[in-house]
């Protein structure tokens, strides 16, 4: 029992320390509030100043940030440039040059390089865009791509397509395509926000004999979203790639990009072993809107994945009048399964009066 | 009282101290490992991440699964709420589980539906569906009608209806922040193996809502959703997230989950057996991640963001059949899976979190009530009575009071602290007085549920009340 006894002493001796940080804490809430007010006001105050200044009415030099506010700066300058856009952000970066807050960049660029803990080597990453030119932060921030922490990577390379730092496009594409656990996605995003420029070392980098598979699926990715059109003759030639991600990402970024030569190749997708293939195509297909292709959809209304029935009877539907008439006809379709997604798709278009059971095209 | 009879009552009471330590000890450090993972995940959020996020053409879409069953004074503001989600892409999927209110009538009238002969791949057995209805107004929404076959069932049938890879399930009486499918979603963005997510749920009973939108979030006014508020704090916010650390977090609540839906087909869906299906299928899920070789590295997160408010019962019939149901619910899905327990083969799962669940969730209220017993024997029959209740007060109430106490200023030194000091010093009064007469309360709610699962084998949830949602007050 003498143990039993010693516990309970030790708990009625924590309670009474809870018992007083309570008290303690209800105090230092209050003291919180008020100062969470006071900093409101502050950020306020600079936030006006700050618009003002991106309006052209305040010179930058008559700025003066009160002695031990500077902790707002960085994350009011950022949120800012995020509000007004591009623009505002290379306007705002000035601010730090010239009121006598520079040591703050000085600090994030050390903290980039230096610092032991991740967090902080990606929040510098994170911030520097909006606090300094590009020829002084790039070279950090591709160093950072070596970083061993993959947020902090990644940290980077969305500053690097921020600042549509070309030159890193390539040095993204291999450090963020190594872990297994990554999704392709973020990478594509990240290559996609680099703009229309990366186009050139995107096409360059596919025609590349020692360039990856692994990144190439990125690249044709970002390229589709860019609707790069100079990238049709290099997709299409993707298209009958023995790799079954690269065939996928092809088809998808044909029918992103449109253009009527990608029809008949996304026609003869259709016929592709791979199912996700043969859907990707049938999808893009729906995008490009050409009536050559409702052959070749109206077929694949039979496929054997139910995917690929979907996709086709989508595209029908977004192909206009004759896709509509064919999704109606398929309607008693000998094939079960090409009626029953014809009537889905037309119903979910509004394209079909609507009676249980009872279909009235 | 014969010395033989004085000396099992000696090592009962210490068995019942050595356990009230354990449990406690644990809870205590499970809160500390919360903590610090939750200051771990917001540190770990970028700026501007989840407006990329929300911009993305990339971010999976998701299918938002609500079961309905006799919810006609929640479901409109729900889907209120729901349909405006910042999200890129989305749908939203009621099942009317056999409602006998009006549930679908207001369904029907509110979002003008029209029937659709929809073709779904079964892939789950459900209860047969009635008819599905498409929204005219909102193109992303669908209500499927069923028969009656509970919970699991509707969510099922509601999996079955989705489009989508990722599942959202939430229940009919919920309200989300605006931004809580972009919490939820994150880890998945950034971590293939990431196949599910839970998140922390709170009282809905202080939330102003308008047309599905949250206009403010207060405290309850009333003392028994105030003391769950607490209760929440402790198990969602801090202890579910240690026991995710730990990777022993066997319950994602059925009220927010999200996972990937071939997952959830894999395990073979909700189960419909069950007393409710959260609990048995986030222990499914850590079966099937430890049996298959494919998924050894799956991993279900935990976002330690209020995304999700949930109604908690607000009068003591309610509250004593709400939990009368969990006790049902958790106690069964560990019978079913008791092979997993000290099995060296389901990871933590098996070595901690199942032993954990049974020990400390499950059993405690057995533990609590033979100590009021014991307390009262000794009471009459001790002369040493004073020194041994005061230590079966210490260990059972005071450590109690002293965890719920730390769990409430644990939140107060976060960035999701309370913002008015009264709501604070409410928080902790709660966690005090808590202790007194609610907790016992709750013991004897549980034990009510072990009996009515072992000899009455009752499955259904019993009694139940819908509030409604408050409204900003006219000005």
């Amino acid at each position: 029992m003498t143990v039993f006894f010693f516990f309970a002493k030790a708990i009625v001796f924590l309670t009474a320390i809870v018992l007083l940080l309570s008290i303690r804490v209800i105090v230092f809430n209050n003291i919180a509030i008020r100062r969470e007010a006071l900093a409101k006001k502050v950020r306020s105050t600079l936030r006006e100043a700050f618009q003002g200044y991106l309006r052209g009415e305040i010179h930058v030099s008559s700025f003066s940030t009160p002695h031990g506010e500077e902790r707002f700066l960085v994350g009011l300058v950022a949120q800012l440039a995020e509000e007004m856009g591009e623009a505002a952000r290379k306007k705002l970066r000035n601010i730090f040059e010239t009121t006598g807050t520079h040591f703050l960049v000085q600090r994030e660029l050390r903290r980039l390089s230096h610092s032991r803990s991740w967090r902080r080597r990606q929040r510098a990453a994170t911030y520097l865009p909006y606090m300094a030119i590009n020829h002084v932060i790039i070279p950090p921030l591709l160093h950072a791509l070596e970083d061993k922490v993959l947020m902090v990577r990644f940290s980077a390379a969305h500053s690097l397509a921020k600042i549509k730092a070309i030159e890193a496009t390539v040095p993204i594409l291999e450090h963020l395509s190594a872990p297994a656990v990554w999704p392709a996605e973020r990478t594509i995003e990240i290559i996609y926000e680099m703009g229309s420029e990366a186009v050139p070392t995107l096409l360059h980098y596919l025609t590349q004999p020692l360039s990856k598979d692994s990144c190439k699926v990125f690249v044709i990715g970002a390229l589709g979203l860019q609707r790069a059109r100079q990238a049709i003759p290099l997709l299409l030639s993707y298209l009958s790639n023995p790799e079954k991600e690269l065939r996928i990402q092809s088809a998808k970024a044909l029918g992103n990009i449109g253009g009527s030569e990608a029809v008949t190749p996304l026609c003869d997708s259709m016929h592709d072993t791979a199912w996700e293939v043969r859907a990707a195509s049938a999808h893009a297909l729906g995008l490009l809107k050409a009536d050559r292709a409702i052959a070749s959809l109206l077929g694949a209304l039979g496929d054997s994945t139910w995917w690929v029935r979907y996709n086709s009877a989508n595209s029908l539907a977004e192909l206009g009048q004759k896709g509509v008439a064919a999704l109606k006809n398929a309607l008693t379709h000998e094939d079960r399964f090409a009626a029953e997604v014809s009537l889905l798709v037309l119903q979910e278009y509004g394209l079909l009066k609507i009676c249980m059971g009872t279909p009235q095209p | 009282m014969s010395p033989d009879l004085m000396a099992v009552l000696d090592i009962l009471i210490w068995m019942i101290l050595i356990y009230y330590l354990m449990m406690h000890g644990i809870y205590f450090l499970l809160i500390l490992l919360g903590a610090m993972e939750q200051k771990h995940y917001h540190q770990g959020i970028q700026f501007h991440e989840f407006a990329r996020i929300s911009q993305s053409p990339l971010t999976p879409p998701v299918s938002i699964v609500i079961s309905a069953y006799n919810e006609e004074k929640v479901i409109v503001n729900t889907l209120l709420n729901v349909l405006q989600l910042r999200y890129p892409q989305f749908e939203v999927i009621v099942v009317n589980d056999g409602s006998e209110d009006g549930t679908l009538k207001l369904l029907i009238e509110n979002f003008q539906l029209v029937p659709l002969d929809k073709v779904f791949r079964k892939q789950l057995q459900t209860k047969p569906v009635r008819a599905v209805y498409h929204s005219a107004v909102h193109k992303n929404l669908i209500v499927v009608d069923k028969e009656n076959g509970r919970r699991a069932d509707a969510n099922n049938s509601g999996v079955d209806h989705a489009r989508y890879p990722i599942i959202c399930q939430i229940d009919a009486d919920c309200v989300l922040e605006e931004d809580a499918l972009l919490y939820m979603i994150r880890p998945f963005l950034y971590n293939r193996n990431v196949v599910a997510a839970a998140a922390i749920i709170r009282p809905s009973n202080g939330l102003i809502v308008e047309n599905g939108r949250i206009i403010k979030r207060n405290l309850p006014d009333h003392w028994l959703p105030l003391f769950q508020a607490v209760e929440y704090l402790r198990s969602f916010q801090w202890a579910r997230l240690g026991l995710t650390r730990l990777k022993s977090m066997l319950c994602m609540s059925g009220a927010f989950t999200i996972i990937r839906k071939e997952v959830f087909i894999a395990v073979g869906g909700a189960n419909v057996n069950a007393v409710v299906d959260d609990f048995e299928l986030t222990v499914s899920l850590h079966r099937y991640i430890h049996e298959h070789k494919e998924a050894r590295d799956f991993e279900i997160t935990y976002i330690p963001d209020p995304g999700c408010y949930s109604q908690v019962p607000e009068t003591l019939k309610a509250f004593c059949s709400q939990r009368n149901f969990w006790q049902r619910a958790i106690l069964q899905s560990l019978i079913w899976n008791r092979d997993m327990a000290f099995n060296r083969r389901y990871g933590m799962a098996g070595m901690f979190g199942i032993p954990f669940y049974f020990i400390f969730e499950a059993m405690s209220a057995v533990v609590e009530a033979g100590a009021y017993i014991i307390a009262i024997v000794v009471l009459f029959f001790r002369i040493d009575s004073p020194a041994i209740l005061m230590l079966l007060f210490i260990f059972g109430v005071l450590l109690g009071t002293l965890v719920s106490i730390c769990a409430v200023l644990l939140q107060a030194t976060t960035r999701m602290r309370q913002e008015k000091t009264r709501d604070i010093i409410r928080m902790l009064s709660a966690g005090f007085i808590e202790h007194f007469g609610f907790h016992q309360f709750h013991v004897l709610c549980r034990l009510m549920g072990m009996f009515d699962l072992l000899v009455r084998k009752k499955l259904v949830y019993g009694y139940r009340e819908r509030t409604g949602y408050r409204s900003p007050p006219v000005p």
